[in-house]
C-alpha cells in the first residue's frame, strides 16, 4: 500500500520533472525542498545524455564524463539562485557545462595531447567492415579516406566536429548555438569555417573523387 | 561563378544534410555526402562508448549535493526557520549591547546579596560535632526549634526540651551525603558566644549564622 503511494509519487515527481522547461527548472533549483530535487532530476532527465555524449565527444573518457556531468550539475544547482534572465536558460546550463569542460582539459592537459583522445581514427578504419555493403563495395577507398581525415579533424578540434555531427542529426541551429556558446548567425558563421577547416584534412580525398573511386 | 572549393555556404549546408534544393556540383556533392557519412560513422562510434544516464548516478548527485550542502544560497534565506534564528540573535545582541554596560556600573554594595555567608568547619566527626554544637546551643539558654535529619526534614526535638517555642527562630540541621552537616543557627549573643570557642568568628545574614561542618580529607 505504501510502496503504491511511494510509486505514484514518484510517478508525479517525475511527470512534473519531464513537464519543467529549463527556467522552471532553474527556477526550482533556487528554491528549496522539495523543489530542488524535482527541479534536478528534470536538469538530470534532460540534460545527463546530452552532456555526456557532449563530453564523450570532446575526446573525455566516458569515467571522466560522468565526473563531469556531477560536477557540472551541482554547479549549476548551486550557481541556480544567481541566474538572471539574459539569453536563454538553455545557453546559460551549457555554459557551465562548457566551462567544466574546459577546467577539465585544463586539470588534464595530456588529453590535449591527443594521449587520452579515443582512438577514433582505429574505430572508424575497422569499422569500415560495418558499413553499408553498397557503399562499402563502391566506395570503400573514398570512405575510408574520409573517415581518416575526420578522425584526424575530430582530434584536432572537437568542438568543430562535434558541431558539424549535430547539424547532420538535424539539431536546431539555435540548440547547436546553445551547445557552443555562440549566437545563431555566428553558429552559421562557425560551421562554414568548420568546413573550411576541414578541408586541410580531406583535400587528399577529393582526387578520389575525381577518379571516380 | 562559384569557386568549387569555396560554394555558397547555405548550399554547402543543405548539401551536408542530405537534403536537395542546393547548388552544388556533383563533385561538391559527394564530397558534401562523403563528409555527412564520415561524420554518422564516427558519431555512432563515440556514441556506443558513451554512458547511459542512470537513477544511481541521479542519486549520487542528489547525495553530494546535500552532503556538500550546496543548496542554494538562495533557499536559506527564503527559509522562515533561518529568518527566526537571525531575529533571535539580533535581539540577544542588542540586549546584550544594552544591558552589559548597565552591569558593569553597579557596585558591589548596590547589587542585592541573595546568598548567605557560610562558616566552615572542619573537623573528623561532622556528625558528632553538629550534635555537640546544637547541645551547647541548648545549654546557652536560646530558645529554639531543631529541624533536620535528612534533606527530607525529619523532625528532632532537643533532648529535655519539650516545651520549646515554636515561635522561636529555628535552627535548621542537614546532613548532607558527603557526610557534612548544615546548621543554621540564630545569630544571638548567646550563639555567637558559643561558636566563638570553635575558634569561629561566625559572620550573620538576615539575623542567622549557617554554619558547614565537613569532614577532614582522609589522610
Amino acid at each position: 500500500m505504501v510502496a503504491g503511494s511511494n510509486l505514484r509519487n514518484n510517478c508525479a515527481v517525475h511527470k512534473y520533472a519531464l513537464d519543467m522547461d529549463e527556467a522552471g527548472i532553474i527556477r526550482a533549483l533556487s528554491q528549496g525542498e522539495p523543489r530542488q530535487s524535482s527541479g534536478l532530476t528534470a536538469l538530470y532527465d534532460q540534460y545527463a545524455r546530452k552532456m555526456l555524449r557532449y563530453f564523450v565527444h570532446h575526446s573525455v573518457s566516458p569515467e571522466d564524463a560522468e565526473d563531469l556531468v556531477q560536477e557540472s550539475m551541482i554547479k549549476i544547482v548551486r550557481a541556480a539562485p544567481a541566474y538572471r534572465e539574459k539569453g536563454t536558460a538553455r545557453a546559460w546550463i551549457w555554459t557551465i557545462a562548457r566551462n567544466c569542460l574546459l577546467d577539465f582539459k585544463r586539470r588534464n592537459s595530456v588529453s590535449q595531447n591527443g594521449e587520452l583522445a579515443l582512438p577514433f581514427e582505429e574505430m572508424l578504419h575497422a569499422a569500415g567492415d560495418e558499413w553499408d555493403p553498397a557503399i562499402r563495395a563502391e566506395r570503400q577507398e573514398l570512405v575510408d579516406c574520409f573517415a581518416g581525415g575526420l578522425s584526424r579533424y575530430g582530434r584536432d578540434v572537437p568542438e568543430n566536429a562535434y558541431a558539424l555531427t549535430l547539424y547532420i542529426e538535424g539539431t536546431p541551429i539555435a540548440e547547436i548555438a546553445d551547445q557552443i556558446g555562440r549566437s545563431a548567425a555566428a553558429t552559421k558563421e562557425f560551421l562554414s569555417q568548420c568546413r573550411k577547416k576541414l578541408r586541410g584534412y580531406i583535400r587528399h580525398c577529393l582526387a578520389l573523387i575525381r577518379t571516380g573511386a | 561563378m562559384t569557386h568549387p572549393d569555396d560554394p555558397k555556404d547555405q548550399d554547402w549546408l543543405i548539401a551536408l544534410r542530405g537534403e536537395d534544393g542546393h547548388q552544388l556540383s556533383d563533385e561538391e556533392s559527394q564530397t558534401a555526402d562523403a563528409i555527412r557519412l564520415a561524420l554518422q560513422r564516427r558519431a555512432e562510434e563515440i556514441d556506443k562508448v558513451v554512458p547511459t544516464p542512470n537513477r544511481a548516478s541521479l542519486d549520487r548527485i542528489q547525495q553530494q549535493v546535500r552532503r556538500s550542502k550546496t543548496g542554494p544560497i538562495g533557499s536559506y534565506f527564503s527559509s522562515p526557520r533561518v529568518w527566526a534564528v537571525a531575529a533571535s540573535l539580533m535581539v540577544v545582541s542588542v540586549l546584550t549591547i544594552l544591558f552589559i554596560p548597565r552591569l558593569a556600573e553597579r557596585t558591589y554594595e548596590t547589587i542585592p546579596h541573595f546568598a548567605s555567608v557560610a562558616n566552615i568547619m572542619t573537623v573528623t566527626d561532622p556528625h558528632a560535632r553538629a550534635s555537640e554544637i546544637i547541645e551547647e546551643v541548648a545549654a546557652a539558654g536560646a530558645p529554639w526549634v531543631l529541624r533536620g535529619g535528612r534533606v527530607d526534614s525529619e523532625e528532632v526535638q532537643p533532648p529535655g526540651d519539650d516545651s520549646a517555642d515554636v515561635s522561636s527562630p529555628d535552627i535548621t540541621r542537614r546532613d548532607l551525603e558527603d557526610g557534612s552537616v548544615i546548621l543554621q543557627i540564630p545569630a544571638t549573643e548567646s550563639n555567637i558566644q558559643v561558636l566563638r570557642e570553635y575558634s569561629l568568628e561566625p559572620e550573620a545574614h538576615d539575623g542567622m549564622i549557617e554554619l558547614i561542618i565537613v569532614p577532614e580529607p582522609p589522610k
